[in-house]
């Protein structure tokens, strides 16, 4: 079977090229297929990453009285970091506190000096507390008001961004929604100029395939040139693509970076290149080898 | 051995092409179909090479119901049969010798395989001198010496023709026809379809005469009677 799949190969080439035109057109309407659900996939990839990054900025700290003992907080510290809802904990006694205050404000004469003329340290000291679930957070600082640490803690703050989660959550949905439905619509379209294409080669061809029934070739033989066909649309299709992804990302970088966020578009698309590359072929290959195999199918009856 | 047993087809609901059909037909016979026009000559042979399925009766070939063929089997049963038919059916874009060629590809023979076979086929038909010659280039006689080197390339049991000489002046007809004969004398069941009558007369073997698709005389050394 090895010399008849070469064969099946190199006729399947020689249809795509003797196609031309039909040939670009197809590569054309599936690479617009891919790239525009690369493109949502890609925002959704986009829009997931900001909300983990604002997700990880939300923590709650907790401030102790300044009565509160070394031990205790210590304590406290450990109790936190055994609950399973919480990622880390992290610890400013209030020297840190006052150092830190002092580092921010180093240019500000006045507070600079009216920090001197305190002879006591007033800042608490204080557990920054960041939990893997941001909706977990309301039953931590429950625990902690009506526990047994209840007399130690003095207050608790957020550095709260609700509001931007919930909005980002929002527009993932409905990514997920429209994208999902303009995907569907484009893969039907891709996979019908594809079997249309396919279905004008093999009506070229249909003389040929009644011979290559009548003296006895297999239906996987009558098959494969025209699959071949179909695959190599959803590959130049996804070369095409991939290949525009550069262009693209050095394009875009520059608005992710002056909205501040720490994603370097290009480096990213460096880094995962393999994959976007393997996730289009196989795309590609799929939709093409798919519209093909169906479009035979009329063919083969009997 | 080759088998219809009650075979009837019908194609549309009053349209019966074929009814009641029973003849047996034994390994290296040569018989030759004979009956006017539309009596359901091309239908009796669809029915061997599978397609077209009887509505009723069961056609046997080789000790093989065809119609328990699967689809897998379908191909390999096809390369037991070798066809030919009155418009020939060649490629045009392909040489003699890729023409028949084309028949050892599809059953994913190997080069060297095919290169061995297809000049020895080509010699035996008489086309050893036009092995790069496109379909156009070649007289009919020609064009059918090269459906037939094509179709006994697989070394079929059987070899069916359909109206064979249709397209062919008196000459071509009887080269084609001692052709048939050479190669049934070779081994190879031959089936023929015609209405021709010179030629039924003077290949002066079996005729089963089919008349509004009843077969209506079988005789050994027939003439040409309807
Ligand atoms: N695929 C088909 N669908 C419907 N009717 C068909 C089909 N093939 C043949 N017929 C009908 O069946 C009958 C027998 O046709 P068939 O081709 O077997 O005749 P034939 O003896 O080969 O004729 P000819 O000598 O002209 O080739 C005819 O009436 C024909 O119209
Ligand atoms: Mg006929």
């Amino acid at each position: 079977m090895d010399a008849s799949f070469h064969r099946a190969i190199k006729a399947g080439l020689k249809n795509f090229v003797r196609n031309g035109w039909l040939s670009i057109a197809t590569t054309s309407v599936i690479g617009l297929t891919l790239f525009i659900t690369s493109i949502l996939l890609g925002l959704l990839f986009v829009s997931s990453y900001v909300l983990g990054e604002i997700q990880d900025k939300i923590s709650v700290s907790v401030y102790f009285k300044t009565n509160a003992s070394q031990e205790k907080i210590d304590e406290v510290k450990k109790d936190l970091e055994i609950m399973p809802e919480v990622k880390k904990v992290e610890y400013t006694s209030r020297d840190d506190a006052l150092m830190m205050l002092r580092e921010k404000y180093q240019n500000n004469e006045v507070i600079v000096e009216s920090l001197r003329e305190i002879r006591e340290n007033p800042l608490e000291a204080s557990l920054s507390i960041l939990v893997y679930d941001p909706s977990k957070y309301e039953s931590i600082e429950n625990k902690l008001i009506a526990g047994k640490y209840k007399d130690l803690i003095s207050k608790m703050d957020y550095s709260d961004h609700r509001g931007e989660i919930e909005r980002l959550n929002k527009i993932i949905k409905s990514i997920k929604k429209v994208g999902f439905l303009i995907i569907l619509t484009l893969v039907a379209v891709s996979v019908l100029v594809t079997f249309n294409s396919i279905r004008l080669t093999m009506y070229t061809y249909r003389a040929e395939v009644e011979i290559m029934r009548l003296v006895g070739a297999s239906n996987w033989f009558v098959r494969l040139p025209f699959i071949t066909e179909g695959i190599l649309y959803g590959l130049f299709a996804a070369l095409l693509v991939s290949v525009c992804w550069y262009p693209l990302a050095s394009y875009l970088a520059p608005f992710f970076v002056s909205s501040g966020l720490q994603l370097d578009l290009v480096e990213l698309l460096n880094q995962n290149f393999i994959y976007v590359l393997g996730i289009e072929i196989s795309g590609g290959v799929l939709m093409g080898a798919v519209s093909s195999f169906i479009a035979i199918r009329r063919y083969l009856r009997a | 051995m080759i088998e219809y047993r009650d075979v009837d087809k019908v194609y549309d609901k009053d349209l019966k092409a074929l009814s009641n059909i029973n003849i047996k037909i034994k390994p290296g016979e040569f018989v030759s179909i004979v009956g006017q026009s539309g009596t359901g000559k091309s239908t009796l042979l669809k029915l061997l090479t599978r397609e077209e399925f009887p509505t009723a009766g069961r056609v046997i070939f080789y000790d093989i119901d065809l119609g328990e063929l699967s689809k897998k089997e379908l191909p390999f049963h096809r390369r037991r049969i070798g066809v030919i038919f009155q418009d020939f059916k060649l490629l045009p874009a392909r040489t003699t010798y890729e023409n028949v060629a084309f028949a050892l590809e599809v059953s994913g023979k190997s080069s060297d395989e095919i290169k061995k076979n297809v000049p020895q086929i080509l010699d035996i038909v008489g086309l050893g001198n036009k092995f790069n010659s496109y379909p156009r280039e070649l007289s009919g006689g020609e064009q059918q010496r090269v459906a037939i080197a094509r179709s006994l390339v697989h070394h079929p049991e059987v070899l069916i023709a359909d109206e064979p000489t249709g397209n062919l002046d008196i000459i071509n007809t009887w080269e084609i026809i001692d052709l048939l004969l050479k190669i049934n004398k070779l081994g190879t069941t031959v089936v023929l379809a015609t209405h021709d009558k010179e030629t039924v007369d003077r290949i002066s073997r079996r005729v089963i005469a089919i008349d509004d698709g009843r077969v209506i005389r079988d005789q050994e050394q027939g003439k040409y009677m309807l």
